[in-house]
C-alpha cells in the first residue's frame, strides 16, 4: 500500500508541479529554472511545491494577454472534433463490418489494419505527405484531421465490442425486416456504445496531444494546435507556459473523467489481441 | 357548514407523498457539464483576450513622403542703430589748436570740426619733406649699387669663361704631346721585342745541352772507372798468373781506349754545344736589357700622358667651377621695394600735411551728420586713430537683430525678412538681409542687419526680425513627428508584415534614413531611403517601438 502510494505520488508529481508553477511568481520561477534554461548550465533545477510568493499574474497574462493561446486552443478543438467525428463516421461502420460480416479477404484486411495500427508516424509520414500534397491538402487542418479520422486503432477497439453482441439479437432484428443500416444503427450502436465511447476517449487523448503531424503538415502558424503553443520555453515565458500547460491539461482530464468507465473497458478490450 | 366540509376533507384527503429525492449526477455526467462550462469559459476568455489585445495594440496612421521645401522661419530681437558712424582721422602727433564741435552737434559736410596748430604743422611738414628727401637719396644709392653689382657679375662671368677656354686649350696641347711621345715609345718597343717564346727555346736548349754534357761526362767517368777496375783486376790476375801486370794493364787500356776516346769526343761535343747554347742565351739576355730600357721609356711616357690628362681635367674643373660661381644668381633682396613703399608712404604723408597747411590746419566734416564722439584735447597732439566720430542721418539707420550662432548656416544676405513692431503696428515687409556676422561682443550670437525704409523707424526702435528662408525643393519630406532618433541615427517606423499565430500581423519596423535638412515641423530625407510607395507611421495614440504590433487606422 505504501509502495502504491509512493508510486502514485511520483506519477502525480508532474501535474502538481504544473499547478504550483502556474501560481508562482516570475522571479521565483527564474530562481528555480535558471540553472536549466540558461545557456551556461551550472547546476540542476530546484523546485518548491508551495510557492513563496504566490501570484496569479501568469494566469492573468495567459487569459487576457495571449489571444494566440486561445486561437491555438480552438484549432485543437477543431482538429480533435474533426478527428473524432471522422472516426465515428468511418471507424464505427468499419468495425461493425469486420465484427458482424464475413466477406472475402476479411482476415488479411483486418491484419493489414493491425499492421497499420502498429506502425509509428515516422514510417508513414512521407507517404502521407505526398498523398496530402497531391490532394492539395497540405497546410490545411484536413491534413491532420483526415489521417486521424481514418485511424485504425478505434476500429480495433469498437470491433471487440461489436463482436460481443449476441448473434441472436441480430437475427431477431433481421426477422423484423430490418435492413443492415437499421440493425447497425438501432442495435449495434446502442449495444456497442461502450466501445464507441472508449474509442472516442482514447482518440481524444491522442489527437489532443498531436505534435508530429501538425509540425510536419502545417507550415501556417495560424493553424497550429495547442500542443505547439510554446515550442521554445525561456525564462521570460515560463509562467505563462505553466498556466498554459494546466489549461491544456484540463480538457483531457475532464474527458477522461467523463469516459473513465468506458475507457477501462476499452483498455481491457484492446489488450486482448485476436 | 364550511367547517364540516373542511373536517370531512381533512379526514378523507389522501396522505401526502414523500418528496422524491433527485438522483445524484454521476462523475461522468458532471465531468461533461464541467467540460461544457470549461469550453464556455474559454470562449469568454477568447473574446476578452482579443478585446484586450485590440486595446493594447496601438492604432497608427500611415503617411507618405511629400515633395516640397523645408521653409524655416527664424526670429530675433534687435533695434535700429545709426546708419553710419564715420570716424574722422587726421595725422597723429599734431597739436590741436582748437575744437569747434561738441558731441551731439549736427554738422554739414565740409564744416570745420577742429583746427591744428599752424607752426607745429609747418614743422611736421618740413620734417616729413626731409624724410622724403632722404628716402629718395637712399633709393638712388641703392639703384647705383645694384647697377655696379650687375656689371661686376657680368665681368666675372666673362673672365671665368675665358679662363676656361684657355685651360682647355693648354690642357689639350699637353695631352696631345704626351700621347705622341707615348706612341713613339710603344712603337720602338714593339719593333725591338723578340718573338715570343725565344727565351724559352734558348733556355730549353741550354738545359738540353747541359744534360747531354752531363750524360757524356758521366759516361766518360764511368768508362774511366771501369777501366781502372779492369786494370786493377787485370793486374791482379796477372800477378796471380805471374804475368806482367803492366803488359796486362796496357792490354786493358788498349781495349778501352777507343771507347774512352769516343766518350771523350762525345763529351767534348756536348761541351761545345752547351757553350753555344750558353752563348746564345747570353746574347739574348743582353738584348733583353735593351728591351727593358725601351719598356721603361714606354712607362715613363705613359706616366707623362696620365699626368697630362689629369692636369687638364683639374684645370678644366677649376675653370668650370669659376664659371658656375660667376653664373650663380644673386639672392633676392626686397629692401629696394620696401624703400620704395616707405618713400610712397612718406610722400602721402607729405601730401596730407601740405593739404592741411593749405587749408590753414582746419579739419572738416567728410559728411553731414551728428558728432557722437570727440577724442581730442586742445593743446595735446592728435591721437593715432579716431579723432572724432560722426554719425549718419538722424532717422533711418540700420536694424540689427541678434540670432543664435547655430542658425548661421540658415541665414545669408539676401534672405527675405520682416520687421514686426507689435503694438498693433503693421509689420515692415519686403526687406532683405544685408549682413550676417558673428557679434564682436558675444561669439554665441550673430548680428544680422537689414535696412528699413528711410523715415519709418527712429534710431533706437526695438522690434522683432523674422527671417523666412526657403530651401531647395526636396522630393522626400516627412513630418518631424514621424522621425525618431537613436544614438545620432534618424529612423522612421514602417510597417512590416509578419506571419504570426493569429495570422498576418503588422509590426513596426525600423528604417534608417539620412536627414538632409529639417525645420520645426518637417524633415527632408534622402531619396531612396524609403521604397517606392512605402508609407511610414505618422501618428499614433500610443507610443510605438520597433517590433511592436500595430493596427492601421481605416481612413
Amino acid at each position: 500500500m505504501a509502495l502504491l502510494a509512493g508510486l502514485a505520488v511520483l506519477v502525480c508529481s508532474p501535474a502538481v508541479i504544473l499547478v504550483s508553477g502556474c501560481i508562482m511568481d516570475g522571479d521565483e520561477l527564474r530562481l528555480y529554472l535558471s540553472p536549466v534554461l540558461l545557456e551556461n548550465r551550472t547546476s540542476f533545477a530546484s523546485w518548491s511545491l508551495l510557492p513563496q510568493t504566490p501570484s496569479l499574474r501568469s494566469v492573468v497574462e495567459l487569459l487576457l494577454d495571449s489571444p494566440e493561446f486561445f486561437h491555438m486552443f480552438w484549432n485543437s478543438i477543431a482538429i480533435t472534433g474533426g478527428i473524432l467525428l471522422g472516426q465515428l463516421l468511418v471507424g464505427a461502420p468499419a468495425a461493425w463490418g469486420f465484427a458482424r460480416y464475413r466477406f472475402p479477404l476479411r482476415g488479411p484486411l483486418f491484419t493489414l489494419y493491425l499492421i497499420l495500427m502498429l506502425m509509428p508516424f515516422q514510417v508513414t509520414m512521407l507517404s502521407s505527405y505526398l498523398a496530402l500534397d497531391r490532394m492539395r491538402l497540405n497546410d490545411t487542418l484536413w491534413a491532420v484531421i483526415l489521417p486521424g479520422a481514418f485511424s485504425t486503432f478505434p476500429v480495433f477497439i469498437m470491433y471487440r465490442f461489436f463482436r460481443a453482441i449476441p448473434e441472436a439479437i441480430i437475427e431477431s432484428a433481421r426477422l423484423d425486416a430490418r435492413n443492415a443500416f437499421q440493425i447497425f444503427w438501432h442495435i449495434g450502436v446502442p449495444l456497442g456504445s461502450a466501445g464507441i465511447v472508449s474509442a472516442l476517449v482514447l482518440g481524444f487523448l491522442e489527437s489532443w496531444n498531436l505534435i508530429e503531424q501538425p509540425m510536419a503538415f502545417l507550415k501556417n502558424k495560424t493553424l497550429w494546435p495547442l500542443s505547439l503553443y510554446l515550442p521554445n520555453i525561456g525564462l521570460s515565458d515560463a509562467g505563462p507556459a505553466f498556466a498554459g500547460a494546466v489549461l491544456t491539461l484540463a480538457p483531457a482530464f475532464l474527458v477522461f473523467l467523463s469516459g473513465r468507465d468506458h475507457l477501462e473497458q476499452g483498455i481491457v478490450a484492446s489488450a486482448v489481441k485476436e | 357548514m364550511g367547517n364540516q366540509h373542511m373536517r370531512h376533507y381533512r379526514a378523507h384527503r389522501p396522505a401526502p407523498q414523500p418528496a422524491r429525492e433527485k438522483p445524484k449526477a454521476s462523475l461522468s455526467r458532471r465531468a461533461i457539464r464541467y467540460m461544457g462550462g470549461f469550453l464556455l469559459l474559454m470562449a469568454l476568455f477568447t473574446l476578452l483576450s482579443r478585446a484586450a489585445d485590440g486595446l493594447t495594440i496601438p492604432q497608427v496612421a500611415l503617411a507618405y513622403p511629400s515633395k516640397g521645401t523645408i521653409d524655416r522661419t527664424m526670429t530675433g530681437f534687435g533695434k535700429v542703430e545709426e546708419l553710419s558712424a564715420q570716424a574722422v582721422t587726421t595725422e597723429p602727433g599734431l597739436r590741436v589748436a582748437g575744437i569747434g564741435v561738441k558731441p551731439g552737434a549736427v554738422v554739414e559736410q565740409g564744416a570745420p570740426l577742429f583746427t591744428l596748430d599752424a607752426a607745429d604743422l609747418e614743422d611736421k611738414l618740413a620734417q616729413a619733406r626731409e624724410m622724403l628727401q632722404r628716402l629718395d637719396m637712399d633709393l638712388q644709392d641703392r639703384a647705383s649699387r645694384e647697377s655696379l653689382s650687375a656689371q661686376d657679375q657680368a665681368r666675372a662671368l666673362q673672365r671665368a669663361n675665358e679662363d676656361y677656354a684657355a685651360a682647355k686649350s693648354s690642357g689639350d696641347k699637353e695631352v696631345e704631346r704626351a700621347a705622341k711621345t707615348l706612341n713613339e715609345a710603344k712603337a720602338k718597343l714593339n719593333a725591338a721585342a723578340p718573338p715570343a717564346g725565344e727565351l724559352s727555346a734558348l733556355e730549353a736548349a741550354c738545359a738540353q745541352t747541359a744534360e747531354k754534357l752531363r750524360l757524356a761526362e758521366e759516361e766518360l767517368t764511368r768508362l774511366q772507372n771501369e777501366l781502372e777496375e779492369k786494370v786493377a783486376q787485370a793486374r791482379k790476375e796477372a800477378e796471380e798468373a805471374q804475368e806482367d801486370p803492366d803488359q796486362r794493364e796496357a792490354q786493358v787500356r788498349e781495349e778501352y781506349q777507343p771507347r774512352l776516346d769516343e766518350a771523350g769526343l762525345q763529351a767534348d761535343a756536348a761541351r761545345q754545344e752547351k757553350a753555344s747554347a750558353d752563348n746564345a742565351l747570353a746574347a739574348y739576355t743582353e738584348a733583353s736589357t735593351q728591351l727593358q730600357l725601351l719598356r721603361d721609356s714606354v712607362d715613363a711616357a705613359q706616366q707623362n700622358y696620365d699626368r697630362a690628362v689629369e692636369s687638364r681635367e683639374n684645370a678644366l674643373r677649376s675653370a668650370s667651377r669659376q664659371v658656375e660661381d660667376a653664373q650663380r644668381p644673386q639672392a633676392q633682396d626686397s629692401s629696394g621695394k620696401k624703400a620704395e613703399l616707405d618713400r610712397e608712404h612718406q610722400a602721402q604723408q607729405v601730401a596730407r600735411l601740405e593739404a592741411l597747411v593749405k587749408d590753414g590746419g582746419v579739419v572738416r566734416a567728410p559728411c553731414s551728420g551728428t558728432v557722437t564722439g570727440v577724442s581730442l584735447t586742445v593743446g595735446m597732439p592728435t591721437p593715432d586713430g579716431t579723432a572724432l566720430l560722426l554719425a549718419g542721418e538722424a532717422n533711418g539707420g540700420v536694424f540689427t537683430a541678434q540670432f543664435p550662432v547655430e542658425l548661421e548656416k540658415y541665414l545669408s544676405p539676401g534672405d527675405e525678412a520682416v520687421i514686426k513692431l507689435g503694438s498693433g503696428r503693421p509689420p515692415i515687409e519686403g526687406l532683405r538681409l544685408e549682413t550676417v556676422t558673428v557679434s564682436p561682443t558675444d561669439s554665441g550670437l550673430l548680428d544680422v542687419t537689414v535696412r528699413p525704409p528711410e523715415g519709418v523707424l527712429a534710431i533706437g526702435t526695438a522690434a522683432e526680425l523674422e527671417v523666412r528662408r526657403k530651401s531647395e525643393e526636396y522630393p522626400c519630406r516627412v513630418p518631424l513627428s514621424a522621425l525618431h532618433e537613436d544614438n545620432g541615427v534618424y529612423f522612421l517606423l514602417v510597417t512590416q508584415e509578419k506571419a504570426g499565430l493569429l495570422g498576418t500581423e503588422l509590426t513596426a519596423s525600423r528604417r534608417d534614413v539620412t536627414v538632409l535638412e529639417k525645420n520645426e515641423t518637417m524633415a527632408a530625407i534622402q531619396q531612396g531611403d524609403l521604397d517606392w510607395g512605402q508609407g511610414f507611421l505618422a501618428a499614433s495614440a500610443k507610443p510605438v517601438n520597433t517590433g511592436d504590433r500595430i493596427r492601421l487606422e481605416v481612413p
